[in-house]
């Protein structure tokens, strides 16, 4: 495209340049025409030729340029072209090969459509070939089926046939039938009648037992309304006994409260009583004190007549007469004393005896009393459990009433209540039996005990009246009794501690006894198991004892034997002379070995002497000697030692020293100990020879 | 609070369990103390809250938990399941039959010299049955730690009479006699001996104790000689 655009300014500056000598050439046109028209006529035609030349020969360039920018151009299009071309042929390469494939596709579809072709074939050949033979099969089955309609038929005209005869079977059957239901109809309706029969009875039977339940209930109410009334009648007249009882019941208490009373009164009368007997008591001590008192007056009044005829005879007089003065002051102050003691006795006595007779009537009032108090402590009692019982009846009634109160209110459980009352009253009955029971024995026991009372008290009575006679006499004997016992308890008493400490001693000894192990033979035994430990032991001590005995004698005969001498038998000096003589025997072989075994080695060592011309001596610690046949001296020895593997060494001698080429050439070289003793030997024969 | 009462209530296997059991230690400490057998066969085991060396040479143990008692074993087994209290120890010693009986009376332990047969030591051990109390009702209500102090302090009061009894220098065994009622049955294995008294010999009493159903009163005593 440059090219091209240089070519276009060139183009131009040509034009320009062209126009300049067109005018050039105009101008000097004008001025030459007038003068040299001839000449220039034919100078003009010739520039004028050559002008034209020139401007054919600038239009074939420019031409020719334009042919050669054309066929630039359209080189360049050709290449655009071929390349475009080289393009679409490339596609079209790959469009043939697309074509190609898809061409070697559609052959390999046809040969599967053909194959396909084929197996369809077969198959519709094979599907004709099963329609043939189905068709056949259709024939023989339509053949048989022919045959089963004909057959069907003819069995369809048996079954008609058979229907027939059935039918006619079943008309009779039918008429039978109806015969049976009429018989059957007739049946149920006497069936029914007989039901309704049968319902009516049961109705009716059911009715009689309600009535004759009712009829029962009835008679059951009648008899409980009986029994109720002479309940009430009973009930009335316990109720008409209770209000009795409890009027008696308040009088027994009252007479309790009585007796209660009487008790308390008898209880001080008896208080009194003690006090009084008390006060006779004493008074009877002084009245024992009285007649000592009275002695000890005696003692002093004749004291003062003895003082008082001392007095006569000394002269103190004075003193005495005042001493004796307080005397009888004293003494009348005693005998005032004695003399109030002795009204004091009386009076006391008769009080006693007065006493004593209260007494006697107090104690016959108190026995009428206790008697009174016991019987009425008895009759107490009785009304006590008597009114137990009636508390327990009232309760009772009280119960039976609050019922009947309760049947009023509640008419329905009368029955019950009936039941109940009839139990309560039975109860009450048996109550009131048992209640009178109780109190005739009550009656009989306390006449029983008033009697045995009575016996009791005239018993005692006739005792008294028995003792009082002999009551001396008795107290005599008894009180000679007393004394003698008294005596005998005296004694015994005395022995007592002794006693006690014998048997103090003997529990002690006993339990000593027991701490020892002694036991009562009588009612204990001692027993031990039979294989116990000391019994074992001691078996096996005997046992010990007995086997060391045996041994002891044993030895000890033998011991005697050896003491006694021991004779030495034949046999033995036999077999002791055998066996010396065996004894030699080995020791003589023996011998001998050793000779010849010297004999030998001496031979052996001859022989190696003269073979190896060495002398060979063994010395201590595997060592050997070497000595050769034809050495100078006996010095001249060569020492080896043999080690643990056998090995033999050269040990450094005097000699051996002298010869450090033969060593060096022959033990270091070459290792062999023969080669160097037979170099030594050359060498001694050698030398010896040349000498 | 009724769970703990009846702890502390001692019946009488009970308490015949405990007696038992005392005696089995009571002997093997008696045994050991005394040397009659080798302290070698011994191993220490703890009761009461003392360490009481018990016997390990099986013909001894077996005297003593089944020779002697062959019906024992029974006894303990019924005996464990009645009283877990009382019988942590299986091998329970002494017939318990005839503690509960009361036909035992006194127990012996006699130490003999094995080659003579001469008694030197008794130690006697008396048990009194004080079970009519308990058996009219009324429980014993003794604690099981005061009986056990008790039986403590008799065993150790054994151990303690060492110091005074002779030295035992020959060998030695033992015996165990028992004192029975006159008209109890017993087996074959059992048969009578004599008291094994000592003469010339010097007593010591020893401590009692009580399980409020029996009591047991110990005594020694050994051949006295100047």
């Amino acid at each position: 495209m440059e090219d091209y655009s240089e070519t276009a300014e060139n183009t131009t500056t040509f034009r320009i340049m062209g126009d300049f000598k067109r005018f050039l050439s105009s101008h000097s046109d004008n001025p030459s025409s007038e003068l040299t028209i001839k000449e220039n006529t034919s100078k003009a035609s010739d520039v004028m030729m050559r002008v034209k030349m020139k401007q054919i020969e600038a239009a074939h360039a420019s031409s020719e340029r334009a042919h050669v920018k054309a066929n630039i151009e359209l080189e360049s299009k050709f290449e655009q072209l071929t390349a475009q071309n080289k393009v679409l042929k490339d596609k079209a390469d790959s469009l043939q090969g697309k074509v190609n494939s898809l061409t070697t596709k559609l052959l390999d579809m046809q040969d599967e459509v053909k194959q396909m072709r084929k197996d369809k074939e077969a198959e519709i050949s094979k599907w004709e070939n099963s329609y043939l033979h189905l068709e056949t099969l259709k024939q023989e089955a339509d053949s048989r089926l022919s045959e089963e309609m004909m057959m069907v038929t003819s069995q369809n005209q048996q079954l008609s046939e058979h229907n027939l005869m059935l039918q006619s079977q079943n008309n009779i059957l039918n008429l039978k039938c109806e015969e049976h239901y009429t018989h059957m109809d007739q049946y149920k309706r006497s069936l029914e009648a007989s039901q309704t029969v049968l319902k009516d009875y049961q109705e009716t039977k059911s009715k009689l037992a309600r009535s004759e339940q009712q009829v029962n209930r009835l008679k059951q109410e009648l008899a409980t309304l009986q029994d109720t009334k002479t309940l009430a009648k009973t009930l009335k007249e316990e109720m008409n006994r209770l209000r009795h009882i409890e009027v008696e019941f308040k009088k027994i208490h009252e007479e309790n409260y009585l007796l209660r009373q009487n008790n308390d009164n008898f209880a001080l009368l008896q208080e009194k009583l003690h006090s009084v007997e008390s006060k006779l008591a004493r008074a009877e001590l002084q009245c024992a004190n009285v007649p000592s008192l009275e002695v000890e007056n005696n003692m002093l009044t004749q004291r003062i007549e003895q003082l008082q005829n001392m007095s006569v005879t000394k002269n103190e007089h004075s003193s005495l007469q005042i001493e004796l003065s307080s005397l009888s002051q004293k003494l009348s102050t005693a005998q005032e004393e004695n003399l109030n003691l002795k009204a004091e006795l009386s009076t006391l006595r008769n009080h006693n005896i007065e006493l004593n007779s209260s007494i006697k009537a107090i104690d016959q009032k108190l026995t009428e009393k206790s008697e009174i108090c016991a019987s009425l402590n008895a009759q107490l009692l009785r009304l006590r459990k008597r009114a137990g019982l009636l508390a327990k009846e009232r309760d009772s009634i009280r119960e039976i009433l609050q019922s009947y109160d309760a049947e009023l209110t509640m008419t329905s459980h009368t029955t019950q209540l009936n039941k109940r009352i009839e139990n309560e009253a039975a109860s009450n009955k048996r109550l009131y039996h048992r209640i009178e029971e109780l109190e005739d024995e009550n009656k009989k026991l306390a006449d029983e005990a008033m009697k045995n009372r009575l016996g009791i008290k005239t018993l005692e009575s006739q005792k008294e009246l028995n003792e009082t006679p002999d009551s001396p006499m008795v107290s005599q004997t008894m009180n000679e009794e007393n004394s003698v016992l008294r005596e005998k308890i005296q004694k015994y008493e005395a022995e007592r501690p002794t006693l006690i400490e014998k048997i103090e001693q003997l529990e002690a000894w006993i339990e000593q006894g027991k701490i020892k192990g002694d036991y009562n033979p009588e009612n204990t035994k001692v027993i031990h198991f039979a294989m116990n430990p000391a019994d074992l032991a001691h078996q096996k001590s005997k046992q010990d004892v007995a086997n060391l005995k045996e041994e002891c004698i044993r030895l000890r005969q033998k011991l005697r034997e050896a003491a006694d001498g021991h004779e030495v038998s034949v046999a033995e000096v036999e077999s002791l002379k055998l066996a010396q003589e065996e004894a030699s025997r080995a020791e003589l072989r023996n011998q001998r070995l050793k000779e010849v075994f010297t004999k030998k080695i001496q031979e052996f060592r001859q022989a190696c002497y003269s073979l190896t011309g060495y002398r060979i001596d063994t010395l201590n610690d595997s060592q050997f000697r070497l000595v050769s046949m034809y050495a100078e001296s006996e010095s001249d020895y060569l020492l080896f030692e043999m080690n643990e593997r056998g090995e033999m060494k050269l040990l450094e001698t005097e000699y051996s020293t002298t010869l450090t080429e033969l060593v060096n050439l022959h033990l270091h070289h070459q290792n062999s100990i023969p080669m160097f003793l037979s170099a030594i030997s050359v060498n001694l024969f050698s030398q010896q020879t040349l000498a | 609070m009724a769970a703990a009462k009846q702890l502390n209530k001692i019946t009488l296997k009970g308490s015949a369990a405990i007696v038992s059991e005392f005696f089995f230690y009571g002997i093997n400490n008696i045994l050991y103390q005394r040397g009659v057998y080798p302290p070698e066969m011994f191993k220490q085991e703890k009761k009461y809250g003392l360490t009481i060396l018990v016997s390990t040479d099986e013909t001894l143990l077996t005297y003593l938990n089944d020779n002697v008692l062959p019906q024992l074993q029974g006894n303990v087994m019924l005996l464990s399941s009645v009283l877990p209290l009382f019988c942590q120890r299986q091998q329970l010693f002494l017939q318990i039959e005839w503690l509960e009986k009361g036909a035992v009376k006194r127990l012996v332990v006699v130490i003999r010299e094995s080659e003579t047969n001469e008694t030197l030591e008794r130690w006697q051990f008396e048990i009194q049955c004080e079970s009519d109390k308990s058996e009219n009702g009324k429980p014993a209500t003794k604690s099981k730690e005061t009986i056990n102090s008790e039986i403590r302090a008799v065993i150790r009061q054994v151990t303690a009479t060492v110091t005074f009894l002779p030295l035992l220098e020959c060998p030695c065994s033992f015996d165990l006699l028992f004192y029975t009622d006159k008209n109890l049955e017993v087996s074959e294995k059992w048969e009578d001996s004599s008291p094994c008294l000592i003469p010339n010999s010097e007593e010591v009493k020893l401590r009692s104790f009580s399980t409020s159903v029996h009591k047991v009163d110990g005594a020694v005593s050994y051949k006295f000689s100047m």
